[in-house]
């Protein structure tokens, strides 16, 4: 089961994104634990992650989490689906990462 | 958008980027940031108890009074004892978070660091000599001494580092237990801190005065200035909106240094409603959260009135429900609004508007200031927000105006941003 990791500074947008992505993970059967979290605090969290995605809006925070995970698989979410809050596209996305 | 206008938003965009980096790379202020997140939850707590003991309706006191069957000032009291031990006491808890949050940055003995650090804060406390003994006066460990707990947790964290790597320790033979000897380890780094920080306070006795004092009354004196101050209050949303038109998140890049600010004049307010005075900061913490930030909500507002474009529609109602509680990504990234220069003067100054007509309300004494009483996570609907933090109806009133004017305001730029996405979904050029 995939681990997905969705990272902004309190966790309260991503955590909108959350719910939208577990009712498209639902539709197509894909299984998966997706969570939200805050930048901040998450360092347990994303040592067992497959991925993290990181809201548009904290975008510079790349360049840190580059350098303390380099190993980690990361993405930034597209703007467009952030906004539209498609919980589906991103879910597409991520599946296209890990190539599920 | 024309060439020249994307090439000069390309540069300051990167500009902007590489400052927010810089931002949250900065292990200081990303700390005091963190510091405050772990800090104001324990503000909201002790709020509760609070306006449960204050609370403004006599009918209310009476009930429970005759519930109880006691003296109102009795159980009054009892309730008071949670803000005694968290509120009143604001610089010890952040002279703790502080330590915590740096000794974790700069990946030294957490505990370790936040106890010195602790240790080092009440050296440079003055205590007061009572029939009973020795005493800390409340208001020396209050949030008034915020300043003076972010610099000890700072220096305490910095020269525990700088001893502890130049690896002077007390080296213990290998058979003793790792767990014995540990302790001993961080034995020289703490008191070469503790050491420095007595040293401090002989120099301030030397001097006739106090660490809290002297901080406050130099350092603290222009942030009070500029934080306290419309034009801060206002410039500092306005920077903020700039930074979110730039899609960066500005309410975490500013929040490290205004934050400390808002704490300790909130603090203020507090302090003169629990003696039964009227508040004098109109600039407060939340004055901040909840009467500087109904400008952008006006947006989305008016987005529901006058938009015609399926985008713009779809857009309007999936952001409005995250708005009431003050999450606006969705509107930022789905309309969208940043880097959208149809709505660049609305997104830019409406929150500042709103912190003005906020300000000149409570100036004129239409509504009363913020209690400081009764703290609210930012995530508070508008209106309840409102009537909450200023303990009367007219708080919620006046959330109402500022939503009026600011969807007003929005109204002419919301309905030519969108009239020119309909002219794009009708011309065929839909959206990939």
């Amino acid at each position: 089961m995939r681990n997905i990791l969705l990272l902004c500074n309190m966790g309260m947008s991503t955590s909108l994104m959350v719910n939208r992505m577990k009712a498209a993970a639902k539709e197509e059967g894909y299984e998966c634990q997706i969570r939200a979290h805050s930048l901040q605090k998450a360092d347990p969290m994303i040592e067992e992650a497959d991925i993290l995605l990181i809201g548009p809006q904290v975008e510079y925070e790349l360049p840190t989490l580059r350098e303390k995970y380099p190993d980690k698989r990361l993405e930034v979410i597209d703007i467009k689906d952030y906004g539209r809050m498609d919980g589906k596209k991103v879910l597409h996305h991520v599946r296209k990462v890990l190539s599920d | 958008m024309s060439d020249t206008k994307s090439k000069f938003t390309d540069t300051f965009q990167m500009k902007l980027g590489q400052f927010a980096t810089a931002m949250s790379a900065n292990i200081y202020v990303t700390a005091i940031r963190d510091a405050m997140l772990a800090y104001v939850p324990f503000t909201f707590i002790a709020s509760i108890f609070l306006i449960l003991a204050c609370f403004p309706l006599e009918g209310f006191n009476n009930l429970v009074s005759s519930i109880l069957h006691c003296e109102a000032a009795v159980w009054q009291g009892k309730l008071m004892y949670v803000h005694a031990s968290s509120l009143a006491i604001g610089g010890l808890l952040v002279v703790m978070t502080m330590a915590h949050s740096i000794a974790e940055k700069m990946k030294i003995n957490e505990i370790q660091v936040t106890v010195t650090a602790v240790v080092n804060y009440l050296i440079l406390t003055p205590m007061l000599v009572t029939d009973a003994g020795k005493a800390i006066a409340l208001n020396s460990v209050s949030a008034e001494a915020m300043f003076c707990a972010i610099l000890t947790g700072i220096f305490t964290a910095k020269i525990y580092q700088f001893i502890d790597g130049k690896g002077i320790k007390i080296k213990m033979p290998d058979a003793v237990p790792p767990a014995v000897s540990a302790p001993f380890e961080s034995l020289i780094p703490s008191f070469g801190a503790i050491a420095a920080f007595w040293i401090v306070r002989l120099i301030l006795d030397a001097m006739g005065t106090n660490a809290v004092a002297l901080i406050n009354n130099t350092l603290g004196l222009p942030l009070f200035l500029i934080g306290g101050s419309i034009f801060g209050a206002a410039g500092a949303k306005i920077f903020e909106q700039l930074l979110w038109f730039f899609g960066l998140h500005g309410g975490s890049i500013v929040s490290g240094v205004m934050t400390p600010v808002f704490q300790v004049l909130e603090d203020q307010n507090r302090n003169l409603s629990m003696m039964g005075q009227i508040p004098t900061n109109i600039i407060s913490s939340s004055f901040y959260s909840h009467f500087a930030s109904v400008g952008v909500v006006g947006g989305v507002i008016a987005a529901l009135i006058v938009a015609k474009s399926r985008q713009y529609k779809e857009i309007s109602r999936i952001a409005a429900v995250p708005y009431i509680f003050g999450v606006g990504e969705p509107a930022l990234f789905g309309f969208p609004m940043m880097l959208n220069f149809d709505l660049l003067i609305p997104f830019l100054f409406s929150n500042a508007i709103s912190a003005v007509i906020a300000y000149v309300a409570f100036a004129l004494k239409l509504v009363p200031v913020a209690t400081g009483l009764v703290q609210l996570p930012w995530t508070t609907p508008l209106l309840v927000s409102g009537a909450l933090v200023t303990n009367s109806i007219w708080g919620a009133v006046l959330q109402l105006v500022q939503l009026i004017v600011a969807t007003v305001i929005w109204l002419p730029f919301m309905r030519k941003a969108d009239r020119r996405i309909l002219a794009t979904e009708n011309g065929g050029s839909a959206e990939e």
